[in-house]
């Protein structure tokens, strides 16, 4: 067996992006002045798994630039160096040049080297300013005792764990660098090889004793292992003296560097990861191109489970139905039923594995607004919640970048300056919130700031100099918000690189729109706004209401169905002599008959013989004429465009129970068609 | 490998000469399973000697050297001479640092 590097260097970028995140969201949650272990632990972790396996793929660059990041971590653990702003500035600004090195290293194709090196340049100031304050209150006090005074050299026991050598370290390299420290003399301990028809060759049996003479900080030989943190055993004691045997017993434990076993760096990772999870439930992992999901184990073991549960029926069934006689019927029924249960258990199982908590598309916005904020002056406290709600991975891809442009929204339009909330009577700090649930079969996604609100004035003035509204035409407070999802609207005074470019509302809304949601806005003058988005929970499946015309079968999204009515003559007129509208609460809506929009034969063209379904879409509701209802069901939607065409007025296809394949309609699109033929 | 089974047969005929083991000029972890048959298959060659071609070696790590030296060891048990050809000098510096000059019969 042959080990395929290029199949770790894809589970080193993923999980270095990981990585990135979460050293990322470590940064802003630290805090001048304040020294916060854990956190520091959390990023310099990341850190340090990045810097090892940057090295072990040969990307040196990463290793070699992280490596000054994590001395300044390693710094402030220790105490030596106070936390400042200006510091975790720098090494957020580092973290994106660690991201960029990565995606460089993943395209294959060159990082921006001067801004890594301005970048460097600022770490290595900072490095050398404002270090070493408290040596005494150092954590571990073994070490730096031993650091402080170096001895004439070091004793260095090196014995790797078997899977070393699958781990991409290679003793011959480790040992070149150890070599280059000082006098260097080497035992390789052999007693353990086994003999060539038992070797597994990837497995490590050799372990060293090696010595190396000079005044050599132990530091810096443990920095040399570092990478082979809890894959191997190593102690590092000083070399003869009276007190060798002694401390090599005392200082053993001490020195010991070796974490738990068995865990590969790979593994470390996502004990990390878990970790920071359960610490700050902010955070995830935002690798919207990300190609694989990583899927909890529970997830995958009840799916076992209705794997299980489902072979029991199948197996339950065949016994039926191999000695079959009438008086087993209502074994077979119950067989049947219970199938039907397992195949909807398993179904859903299957669907929660592409179910992803929404905190993957949140975890971007602590940053973002810390940016946003610092570039605008204002002072902005973003919380979020909801962040363990889940839904479909595409769908999470697809929100986020409308889901960015709602949150820079609220932050350039939304939140005022401080000086102009303290003038209004507000804290100087304003909220933008984040908040998602579910609701139904849906996800509500809110993005709400205590801002000014919109300005209703302006928007309408906008709009009339646009002439996107008639000059006088009265709008209710919810119409004048709705104005500004209009195409090229924008009330910002000035264009501003955060918003205010003149397209976005309308390109968010259109982008949900696709999505099958909605977006919707709420404001209040001085007291501030919130986005609404609603969202389908998952694309591929939908729950649909089947209606007949004539001898077709169509399945109607059942989220656009209002309610299904028989038809009573005296509730349908004819206006103008041509177009047919039924009252229904007080409204008048317009009568699509479907077999005239889809050009089918339908039984009957007597309304009171058929039925109505009340649709809405695009907020325009119609009475959709058909001759019967057959019955809800969940649909699997398959793609018209993949398969065939795209057609105007549907929206895909679906195959149902009897192998036959039902249309869906798309009531938007319908609703649209029959307006075109109704002006024409 | 197959150049390396064409050896064999050229060897099984005569046995006088050493079987030859082309090294290459890069041994990693990841070509460990190739060099493990070409080693394995070498000790089954009817043959008094066997000649380690390492002029090209430039890059050699742990895990090959480990590999040597227990076909090495094993080829002394089987009573058959181990002959290195013209060992190159990254291969020395890399057997050297990790202690198994000795073992690999390489001073």
């Amino acid at each position: 067996m042959s080990i395929d590097m290029s199949k770790f260097l894809d589970t080193f970028f993923e999980e270095s992006a990981e990585g990135v995140d979460a050293m990322e969201a470590g940064l802003l949650n630290m805090q001048e002045g304040a020294v916060d272990n854990e956190l520091i632990n959390t990023i310099f972790r990341a850190a340090h798994s990045i810097k090892g396996g940057g090295a072990t793929f040969g990307l040196t660059a990463v290793s070699a630039f992280t490596h000054n990041l994590e001395t300044l971590l390693d710094e402030m653990r220790s105490d030596k160096r106070p936390v400042t702003t200006a510091s975790i500035d720098v090494m957020l600004e580092s973290v994106d040049i660690i991201r960029e090195m990565l995606a460089a290293a993943k395209s294959r194709s060159e990082h921006d080297e001067q801004r890594s090196k301005a970048v460097t340049a600022k770490l290595e100031l900072q490095l050398q300013s404002g270090g070493s304050a408290n040596v005494a209150k150092v954590a571990a006090p073994t070490i730096v005792a031993m650091a402080a005074a170096p001895s004439t050299g070091w004793r260095i026991q090196f014995a790797p764990k078997p899977h070393l050598f699958q781990t991409g370290n290679d003793p011959v390299r480790m040992l070149r660098e150890l070599q280059t420290l000082g006098k260097y003399s080497v035992e390789c301990n052999t007693s353990t090889l086994p003999g060539f028809s038992h070797l597994d060759p990837e497995q490590c049996y050799l372990a060293w004793n090696i010595s190396l003479e000079g005044d050599i900080a132990k530091k810096s030989i443990e920095d040399l292992f570092e990478w082979v943190d809890g894959d191997c055993e190593l102690v590092i004691s000083p070399l003869a003296g009276a007190s060798g045997s002694a401390t090599s017993e005392s200082g053993s434990v001490a020195a010991t560097v070796s974490v738990d076993a068995d865990v590969s760096p790979a593994q470390a990772v996502v004990v990390n990861l878990d970790e920071r999870r359960a610490a700050a439930p902010a955070e995830g992992k935002a690798n919207p191109e990300a190609s694989s999901i990583r899927v909890n184990i529970d997830k995958v073991d009840a799916l076992i489970n209705m794997v299980g549960e489902l072979v029991i029926t199948r197996s339950m069934l065949s016994q039926i139905g191999k000695d079959f006689d009438m008086r087993r019927i209502e074994k077979l029924l119950h067989g049947l039923e219970q199938l039907d249960r397992n195949t909807r258990e398993l179904q859903e199982s299957v669907m929660r594995i592409r179910m992803m908590p929404i905190n993957f598309a949140f975890q971007r916005f602590p940053r973002m607004v810390r940016d946003l904020s610092q570039k605008l002056d204002k002072k902005i406290e973003l919380k979020l919640s909801g962040e363990q709600t889940e839904l479909d991975k595409t769908v999470m891809e697809k929100i986020s970048d409308p889901l960015v442009h709602l949150v820079r929204n609220s932050v350039d339009h939304g939140i005022e300056k401080p000086e102009v909330r303290l003038a209004a009577g507000k804290p100087e700090t304003g909220v933008v919130h984040l908040n998602a649930f579910h609701q139904g079969g849906n996800i509500v996604i809110e993005i709400s700031d205590d801002g000014a609100g919109l300005p209703k004035d302006k928007v309408l003035k906008k709009a009339r100099e646009r002439g996107l509204i008639p000059p006088d035409g009265v709008l209710s407070d919810e119409q004048i918000h709705d104005l500004i999802f209009m195409a090229g609207f924008s009330t910002a005074d000035q264009i501003s690189d955060v918003s205010g470019r003149g397209v976005g509302m309308d390109v968010v809304r259109r982008n949900i729109k696709a999505l099958g949601g909605t977006v919707d806005v709420r404001s209040e003058p001085g007291k501030g706004s919130t986005f609404t988005i609603r969202l389908p929970l998952t694309l591929a499946i939908m729950d649909g209401q089947s209606v007949a015309v004539g001898e077709e079968l169509y399945i109607v999204p059942l989220i656009s169905v209002v309610i299904s009515t028989q038809i009573k003559a005296n509730e349908v007129s004819v206006i103008a002599n041509r177009d047919e509208v039924y009252r229904f609460r007080n409204e008048y809506l317009p009568v699509i008959r479907l077999h005239e929009v889809l050009n089918v034969k339908q039984t009957t063209t007597d309304l009171t013989r058929g039925l109505f379904v009340i649709v809405e879409g695009d907020g325009r509701r119609a009475a959709l004429f058909v001759d019967d209802l057959l019955g809800q069901q969940q649909v699997v939607i398959k793609s018209l465009e993949t398969n065939y065409k795209r057609i105007e007025g549907l929206s895909g296809a679906t195959i149902l129970g009897d192998g036959s394949v039902a249309l869906i309609l798309d009531i938007p699109g319908l609703l649209r068609i029959a307006h075109q033929r109704k002006s024409a | 490998m197959d150049q390396n089974v064409e050896n064999g047969a050229a060897a099984l005929e005569t046995p006088a000469t050493a079987h030859i083991i082309e090294l290459g000029d890069s041994l990693d972890i990841g070509k460990i399973a190739e060099l493990h048959h070409q080693l394995e298959a070498a000790l089954e060659v009817e043959s008094d000697a066997l000649q380690l071609n390492a002029k090209d070696i430039e890059r050699i790590d742990a895990a090959s050297l480990q590999l040597l030296t227990v076909f090495n060891i094993e080829a002394q048990k089987r009573g058959l001479k181990v002959r290195w050809n013209s060992p190159s000098q990254p291969l020395r510096d890399a057997a050297d640092r990790v202690g198994l000059i000795g073992a690999l019969s390489l001073n």
